[in-house]
């Protein structure tokens, strides 16, 4: 037995504020109510570094990460990628975001 | 040593690589790596890695290589441990004391099932890209 995927909901200070512990008890239910349980492990993580945009929550394996995400989320969450495979975009952290910052190998000082 | 014949000699090697953990079927090694960096044996990297040590013994799980390296640059949350069983994401755990270790062998290792409230899967924002490819080459 193995898990096909893994939702990680962030636990640290930061989204625990924003409400995550709502969403981690939203998401295990949501997961037995459609008796999911035995393929997709909700477990809660460490803080990702997105604090001011928390709850975050992240995907395995897909790698997505998903930001402010509201209890009014999950049943689409799970619903569309986790038995779907469909990405909610809406939700989605928008990674071109982090290449407006500048990256150290793009500094002229080193 | 006295002599062996082919067969033997065949038989010994099957054995030496099942106890390695390259038996046929291949690629079923499990990395764990323990970051030890000086704040990581600070905050008792040494215990947490005498403990898997110990459990990885007891469960006799010869397919599992256990490592130490640097820093993983999770001073927030040392020590970490990185864990590596194919078919699964790899996790890194942060805040791995003697008890959560023996969860990861229990649980991450032999049950498939990640360590509920450790899991610090962290990566800086401006690296989230690059980290995302080099984790999948590695995988
Ligand atoms: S506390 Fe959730 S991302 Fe930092």
């Amino acid at each position: 037995m193995a898990f096909q995927r893994y939702i990680l909901v962030c636990g640290g200070a930061g989204c625990h504020d924003n409400a995550s512990e709502g969403v981690f008890r939203g998401f295990i239910h949501e997961i037995e109510a459609k008796e999911l349980q035995s393929t997709v492990q909700v477990v809660k993580a460490g803080c990702f570094g997105f604090c001011e945009k928390g709850p975050v929550v992240k995907i395995l394996p897909d790698e997505k990460i998903y930001v402010g995400v509201g209890v009014d989320d999950i049943r689409e969450l799970v619903s569309e990628h986790v038995v779907g495979g469909r990405f909610v975009t809406r939700l989605l952290y928008d990674e071109s975001e982090s290449k407006q910052h500048v990256r150290v190998d793009d500094l002229d000082f080193y | 040593m006295g002599r062996m014949n082919l067969n033997k000699l065949r038989a010994l090697r099957e054995q030496k690589r099942r106890e390695l953990g390259l038996g046929e079927g291949g690629n079923n090694t499990i990395y764990v790596v323990v970051g030890m960096g000086t704040s990581g044996i600070a905050a008792g990297a040494r215990e947490t890695f005498a403990t898997l040590n110990s459990e990885l013994e007891f469960h006799e799980l010869t397919n599992v290589i256990l490592k130490q390296t640097g820093s993983l640059g999770l001073d927030h949350a040392e020590p970490p441990v990185e864990v590596r069983v194919p078919g699964m994401p790899s996790i890194i755990y942060g805040k791995v004391d003697a008890v959560v270790a023996s969860k990861i062998v229990r649980k991450h290792i032999l049950e498939r099932t990640l360590v509920n409230a450790h899991v610090f899967d962290q990566r800086a924002v401006d690296i989230v890209q690059g980290a995302q490819l080099s984790g999948t080459e590695a995988r």
